[in-house]
């Protein structure tokens, strides 16, 4: 019989937060096995350790580490809606030096959480053993609050009319195998609920301060208590209901083409520009704003436009390119046919390309015409390897965000943008200017966006890399490796980022490691 | 339907008992419907003018946006001013509560706070910094029982601030084994918005304020005049205020003017410059006394007398609970009135629920007084409003006199 304890949450609503102060999206099996360890550390089950400490129960302990032993098999994750605010509550901080300052004041952004639309489950397929069972079902009603104190909930076994999985634990899951709607959520492992017990011990049986250590002091600072990490590692669980995610591009042409010597990465942008230019010049001055980018006022504008990259014939797309290079026309999803139609006539149309006085031919034998599938440009990882992406030939920042806005960020939020569509827009739709970015990069982030590693190109002509400046802002051109989550979970999409993705910069292209060294990388492991 | 009675509350702070009781309300605007209110505003990090807190929230299975009309750490600080009136008013009952009071001396006056205002409760720097008979709070036997309580026994707590238990505390600043006490009692009031074009800070109404001088809409003075009006308003204007309006009319040349409106003189025009009300298409209270977190404590006096001293502090938090509800002030334009019954429901192991009749004030002091008494028979609780006095420290006063709402 399967068997799962239920979370309720009274205000319909989960306060918790990270080890590093942000809010936490997910009640983990980790939090609930921290909280029943509590209950059963101190509630009505535990037992008289000493003078002034309690401990849990044999059958409680024994009840705890079988949940180390065995992670929940699923779970059921009700609608989730994360509101985010800067709200800031000021509260008087001690005595921190009240002649020469006054009242010390302090801000705290506490009141974050996740909206549910339901209860959360934990399903074990198979029942515990029934003394872990017993003690679960006493343990739970006895657990006061998942997350912050003003959450609480209401903790119950259920062992009959289960609801219906959401997410399914993969016990196998790599990297690679990230889906779109997978929840990666720290578990306890064997020995947690020692090393949380024993730090307890620590706490409870520190020595009791002096009375000079007491004191009132006029510089007071909060002490935190310690947090325990040991013995933690993580689960992937993968949505039950989960599609695959749809790439930003649907289709696209390759046009291979013949030029005297290669096109450089530095070149890339400007054949581009050139190539967009020859097309719109087909249409004496009525090219569809797909091509143009331009857009009537009030017409709202599509995430992706018309993009124009270049790639050799070694990259590994998953149709050989018949000459060393080709241009790739890329068509977003969702494009009018129509738009696209003409812009095919165009491109049939073109004959040579000419930038920085050179020209380069396009190829006529082939078949120009064919739309090529976007969502599988890129032949799949070979097995044993694991697809992660690097940005060429570079991407450009051009957002101004402040002291708090790493490059790390700035790319994360041009991944974002582009995927913008397939992301979980309830939250960030009405937002504007840098809150809207904030919100962008929170989903990429919870899409499973990571960027591995991003340096600045120290190259004085940026224009090489970017075919418009925003006025007052300086460029700054990027290179970066990068893990799309589950935004590509199959790793054969056609896809570029930045400023410069529609007309030859920051191109995704495959860079394949072997699965055990992105293994490493996992949390946990 | 049932009341909350003795039995139930303490079955209810036993081994096996339920988790939690939650109380919802529905709200309404009380100049009706079309009315907006305001909702508690935040400093926000991007500018002067605050925020609200706005949240999508699910109500009936649809996401809606919300806004933050009254937190948890508010709705607590209203118990507690509801459990102060009672005792200042002579409440027979609610005076028998022990309590903290920390007493200052101010131009000849004296002032004096509790535990229940004081906002870190027992653990508060305004008692910590204080003496008791001349020797400082932290060298004495009782507070240091106190605060040497843990949830393996916190009688002595207990018996000192029932409040730091029951509303929450934490000695945050402690060197080691700080009391660390999470409250029993929580609570908001949201509203779910109306269309309002999307729930950002975008889109909050702005209102504004004006001032009109009926003599002139611009008061320009010379520097004598000046610096005699605010002679003559000294007692009423803060130092800072004072200064400044007298140092900047000695600077005055001759012939020379300045505006007279830091004295209060002349108009100022309308201008939106302060968040505005919100229109709220329903509002809910909703409230919740987690007996779970009582259970967690001990008090020395086994499983009978334990439970008995739980019922108590759960009494005392349904009692805050029952009078801060009976008194729908929140704030300035934001008036509400219910709109609907209370709903009141404790659940039952496995699932299942009971209804409750809500308690009235009245019910809610039988309660207490009823916990009080059975707690004095089974684990020899003696409460009869023992204050725990000190004297504030003077160095406090004079660091707090330093910020005043003018600087």
């Amino acid at each position: 019989m399967a068997f799962a304890i239920v979370a309720t949450f009274p205000f319909g609503t989960y306060r918790g937060h990270t080890g590093q102060g942000e809010v936490d999206l997910f009640p983990s099996q980790a939090r609930l096995h921290a909280a029943l360890l509590a209950a059963a550390g101190s509630g009505t089950r535990a037992e008289t350790a000493g003078q002034s400490t309690l401990r849990p129960c044999p059958a409680d302990t024994a009840a705890l580490e079988w949940i180390e032993e065995n992670p929940s098999d699923g779970m059921v994750m009700p609608t989730r809606a994360q509101s985010r605010t800067d709200a800031t509550a000021y509260r008087n901080l001690g005595l921190l030096k009240p002649k020469r300052t006054g009242i010390k004041q302090i801000g705290k952004q506490d009141l974050a959480g996740v909206a549910l639309g339901g209860s959360v489950c934990w399903v074990w397929e198979t029942d515990p053993p029934p003394d872990v069972r017993q003690s679960l079902e006493a343990l739970c009603p006895d657990v006061p609050y998942l997350g912050q104190a003003d959450s609480p909930v209401r903790l119950r076994v259920e062992r009959a009319a289960l609801p219906r999985l959401s997410h399914r634990r993969n016990p196998g899951a790599r990297l690679g195998s990230r889906r779109p709607g997978s929840l990666d959520l720290a578990v306890p492992r064997r020995g947690r609920t020692a090393a949380l017990s024993q730090l307890h011990d620590l706490e409870a049986s520190a020595k009791v301060p002096t009375v000079s250590a007491d004191a009132s002091k006029t510089d007071e600072r909060e002490l935190t208590p310690a947090v325990c990490s040991s013995s933690l590692g993580i689960e992937r669980f993968q949505s039950v209901d989960a599609q695959p995610a749809e790439g930003p591009w649907e289709w696209c042409w390759v046009v291979p083409f013949e030029a005297s010597a290669r096109i450089t990465r530095e070149q890339a942008v400007a054949f581009s520009v050139a190539f967009r230019k020859t097309l719109i010049s087909h249409f004496d001055g009525d090219a569809p704003s797909l091509l143009t980018g331009r857009y009537a006022e009030g017409v709202a504008k599509p995430s992706n436009r018309l993009a124009i990259q270049i790639v050799s014939a070694s990259a590994c797309t998953a149709e050989p390119i018949p000459t060393r290079q080709a241009f790739v026309v890329a068509v977003p999803r969702s494009a009018d046919p129509a738009d696209v139609a003409v812009i095919g006539e165009a491109l049939m149309a073109a004959e040579t390309i000419r930038a920085l006085g050179r020209a380069v031919r396009l190829s006529v034998d082939a078949d120009r015409s064919a739309l090529v599938d976007a969502a599988a440009f890129w032949r799949p990882p070979e097995d044993g390897l694991y697809r992660t992406w690097s940005v060429l030939p570079a991407v450009v920042e051009t957002r101004a965000q402040g002291h708090n806005w790493s490059l790390a960020d700035a790319v994360t939020l041009s991944i974002g943008l582009v995927w913008k569509d397939q992301l979980d827009q309830d939250h960030w739709s009405t937002a504007r200017g840098s809150e809207r970015y904030r919100l962008v990069l929170a989903a990429a982030r919870a899409a499973g966006v990571r960027v591995l590693s991003v340096h600045s190109l120290p190259v004085s002509q940026v224009e090489r890399f970017v075919h418009k400046t925003p006025e007052g802002l300086a460029p700054l051109p990027y290179q970066a490796s990068v893990e799309l989550g589950e935004l590509e979970g199959a790793g054969t999409a056609f896809a570029a980022i930045g400023q410069s993705r529609h007309l030859g910069g920051g191109l995704l292209v495959p860079n394949d490691v072997p699965e055990d060294v992105a293994e490493s990388w996992r949390l946990g492991s | 339907m049932a009341n909350l009675d003795f039995n139930l509350l303490l079955q209810a702070t036993s081994a096996g008992g339920p988790s939690a009781l939650s109380a919802t309300t529905p709200l309404a605007p009380a100049a009706g419907p079309q009315a907006a209110i305001a909702p508690a505003k935040y400093a926000s990090p991007r500018g002067d003018l605050g925020t609200y807190v706005y949240e999508v929230r699910f109500v009936d299975g649809e996401a809606v946006h919300t806004v933050l009309i009254d937190s948890a750490q508010s709705s607590r600080n209203r118990m507690e001013i509801a459990l102060v009136q009672a005792i200042d008013d002579g409440n027979a009952v609610l005076g028998r509560l022990p309590r903290i009071r920390v007493t200052y001396e101010r131009d000849g006056l004296v002032e004096s706070y509790t535990d229940l205002e004081l906002p870190h409760r027992a653990f508060d720097a305004h008692v910590r910094a204080g003496t008791v008979d001349g020797k400082p709070v932290t060298q004495h036997a009782a507070y240091r029982a106190a605060r040497d309580s843990s949830p393996a026994n916190a009688w002595d707590l207990l018996n000192l601030s029932p409040c730091s238990l029951a509303l929450g505390s934490w000695d945050a600043s402690r060197k080691a084994r700080q009391g660390r006490w999470p409250s029993v009692v929580t609570g908001e009031i949201i509203g779910v918005l109306t269309d309002q074009g999307g729930a950002t800070e975008r889109s909050t109404p702005k209102k504004g304020g004006a001032r009109v001088d009926p003599i002139g809409m611009s008061a320009q003075l010379d520097g004598a005049t000046l610096e005699a009006l605010a002679v003559q308003q000294e007692d009423e204007l803060s130092a800072a205020t004072f200064k400044k309006v007298v140092d900047g009319a000695r600077k005055l040349k001759a012939g020379e003017k300045a505006s007279a409106s830091a004295l209060g003189f002349g108009g100022i025009p309308p201008t939106l410059s302060q968040l505005g009300a919100v229109s709220c298409r329903a509002v809910t209270r909703t409230q919740v006394v987690s007996f779970a977190s009582l259970r967690q404590i001990r008090f020395g006096k086994g499983p009978e007398g334990d439970a008995a001293l739980r019922a108590v502090l759960a009494a005392l938090a349904l009692n805050g609970l029952t009078r801060s509800n009976a008194e729908l002030y929140i704030r300035a334009n934001c008036h509400l009135v219910e709109a609907g019954p209370t709903r009141m429901v404790i659940d039952q192991r496995g699932g299942s629920f009971e209804e409750l009749e809500p308690s009235s004030i009245e019910q809610a002091d039988a309660l207490l007084d009823a916990a009080i008494s059975h707690a004095a028979h089974v684990a020899g609780l003696d409460w009869h409003g023992q204050c725990f006095d000190v004297a504030g420290n003077p160095a406090v006063l004079a660091g707090a006199a330093d910020e005043t709402p003018e600087d």
